[in-house]
């Protein structure tokens, strides 16, 4: 059995897990004449999808494409979309592509998960904008909608691929300060970064205000402070942050299977243990949340949990295949 | 099991012969014995007796009758190997008609040229011919692929006669130059031309997507519906088209990376990331089909 470390650099790493749940997920390509207009595309995209909670989705820029791997030949942004159920997914995807990317000067939107036999229309209730003027090509086997706007044509796939994925992927940093716990933070971000088949769907990454389930006081909250993590009533309330210990940061990860959210963990936890930290630990809900609990030694030590972890799905390609196939059956 | 059927023509046969049998994803099920004893058919005589009478032909002058029998396949081609979708055909072919016909799956290899007819009615696997077809290759086809290294005569991709439709899917690449009618008809899939087109290319489109890497000559795009015809060399834009825009269409990048990527096909950088000019037509038809001419770096 791998070695389950205690401390990392000298920081503690709690003897506990995350706990996540299963949501459901979608890769996006958007591909544009520059990577400057992909990323804006990708970025309008993305926002205000930090939680599931307010947003009814969680997306994030998985990572930088170069023109060689994305199907039309142009620089490209890969993206990840998760949600609740197989519906809320399709609507958030019609929703944003078509006010976000089909908006977006000189974008394309791809499927970035070809082989999921799991599939759902987004550029086919889309290509009603183009109000009957609208036109489809079927190349190697995939139909894309052309659907003709000021500027000249968008061209969007007509059908996505879909994967069961997992939400909620955590760990928190207690930094003796503010300053501390954000350069811990920010670290572990640049490390994850890229990380393929995962997304960090919070601003930068990183989220401050991690939350518990329900409120104490307020019974129609659906979440609220993570009152044992907040240094500023540690007196007053059943904190979990001992001595020495001035801010917590949390990272949140969703990704599309349990490994993809392991090796991001661990390497964002291996580059969060630096000095000014204090201990490594993550949010759980002592199992009633999710069936996903990513226990964090484990990690470190390179060691999955199958007896809590349920059989991850088939990978997922992570390169988006410009995905040609054989003759008759490509892209 | 073997690797591949073989098929080799033993001498070179006079007239043409159907050759319908020679199907792949058949032989896959099939013993060498068994592949030898499929009938070919041949044609020594080009008119039928109807067609004889109704043009004042001799049916009865000795090679002018309706002349068609059977043989096995065995008496023309030596066969090796055995339960393989895997074919490759050696010889002269040139008046063979029909390989691959209705074949859904496999690879057929043609070492030489082919006849008429090649991948008939095809809906899937691959035939791949080291020389030139003759007419109606990719007649009706509904899937798979045609990838011919040399020339191909006329009427790719094409319909039946008195049929509305022709090619409904799938997809054919031809190396060299294709003669008339290249795609009349077409309802869906793809044909690329590494040369020339003769005249009447997309005549009738329906819709799908024909590209000309050489010069499209005479009238393009007659009667086309909502087809597209992109002429990388040019062609002459019939008076029924209206100019519309010249714009980078990214569907072409689209078909051009996927050419690249599985077919290896060469593409130049200026053709992708050129500007077309966009017209709209036939608008004696719908108006929807477009011819799309490369007009800059």
């Amino acid at each position: 059995m791998a070695e389950r470390p205690a401390s990392i650099h000298g920081v503690p790493v709690d003897d506990t897990f995350a706990e996540a749940f299963g949501m459901r997920g979608a890769r996006v390509i958007i591909t544009a004449v520059t990577p400057r207009w992909a990323r804006q595309a990708a970025t309008t995209m993305t926002g205000f999808a930090t939680s599931v909670i307010a947003c009814k989705c969680e997306a994030a820029i998985e990572r930088e494409l170069l023109p060689r791997v994305t199907p039309d030949g142009r620089p490209g942004i890969s993206v990840l979309l998760f949600a609740t159920d197989s519906d809320g997914l399709q609507k958030r995807l019609v929703e944003r592509i078509g006010q976000t990317v089909l908006t977006c000067p000189t974008t394309a939107c791809f499927d970035g998960l070809p082989d999921s036999p799991d599939r759902m229309p987004v550029g086919k209730p889309l290509r009603i904008f183009g109000d009957g003027f609208q036109s489809s090509k079927v190349i190697a086997g995939r139909r894309y909608w052309r659907i003709p706007v000021m500027e000249g044509e968008f061209l969007v796939q007509e059908d996505f691929g879909k994967a069961k994925g997992i939400g909620g992927g955590n760990f928190l940093i207690l930094g003796e300060s503010a300053e501390a716990a954000l350069a811990a933070a920010e670290a572990a971000v640049e490390a994850m970064a890229a990380m393929p088949g995962v997304i960090l769907p919070f601003p930068g990454g990183i989220v401050r205000s991690g939350s518990k389930i329900g409120a104490k006081r307020y019974k129609t909250m659906i979440a609220s402070t993570n009152d044992a993590y907040a240094p500023t009533i540690r007196p007053i309330t059943a904190s979990d942050i001992g001595d020495g210990v001035n801010s917590v940061l949390e990272i949140v990860l969703d990704g599309l299977d349990f490994e993809s959210i392991a090796a991001a963990m661990r390497t964002g936890m291996m580059a969060a243990c630096r000095p000014g930290v204090r201990r490594i630990t993550a949010g759980n809900y002592g199992g009633k949340l999710g069936p996903h609990h990513f226990h964090l030694r484990k990690i470190l030590g390179g060691d999955r949990s199958p007896g809590a972890e349920p059989a991850p799905p088939p990978a997922v390609p992570v390169a988006p295949a410009g995905s040609p196939a054989s003759p008759g059956s490509t892209p | 099991m073997s690797g591949a059927v073989t098929l080799t023509l033993k001498d070179a046969v006079e007239g043409r012969v159907v050759a319908d049998s020679i199907v792949p994803d058949r032989f896959a099920t099939l013993s060498a014995t068994e592949i030898a004893h499929l009938p070919v058919w041949l044609a020594r005589h080009t008119a039928p007796p109807a067609l004889a009478d109704a043009t004042g032909c001799d049916t009865g002058r000795p090679g002018r009758s309706a002349d068609h029998h059977s043989v096995d396949l065995g008496d023309l081609f030596s066969v090796r190997g055995e339960r393989s979708a895997v074919v490759r055909v050696q010889g002269n072919l040139g008046n063979v008609d029909a390989l691959g016909a209705a074949m859904s799956g496999g690879t057929m290899s043609i070492d030489g040229n082919a006849g008429r007819e090649l991948g008939r009615m095809m809906t899937g696997g691959t035939i791949a011919v080291h020389g030139n077809v003759g007419d109606d290759a990719g007649l009706a086809m509904a899937g798979g692929a045609v990838l011919v290294w040399g020339n191909a005569a006329d009427r790719v991709g094409g319909a039946p006669p008195g049929a509305s439709r022709g090619m409904t899917g799938g997809e054919i690449f031809v190396r060299r130059n294709v003669g008339r009618d290249a795609g009349a008809a077409v309802r869906r899939g793809l044909i690329v031309v590494g040369g020339d087109a003769g005249d009447g290319t997309a005549r009738d489109m329906i819709a799908g997507t024909i590209l000309v890497i050489g010069k499209a000559a005479g009238t393009v795009g007659m009667w086309n519906k909502r087809g597209t015809v992109v002429a990388l060399g040019g062609a002459t834009v019939p008076a029924t088209y209206r100019y519309a825009c010249t714009y980078r269409p990214p569907h072409l990048r689209l078909i051009f990376a996927y050419l690249r990527r599985a077919h290896g096909v060469p593409v130049d950088d200026r053709y992708i990331s050129g500007r077309y000019a966009r017209y709209c037509g036939d608008l004696s038809e719908t108006g929807k089909g477009e011819l799309l001419l490369w007009t800059d770096p």
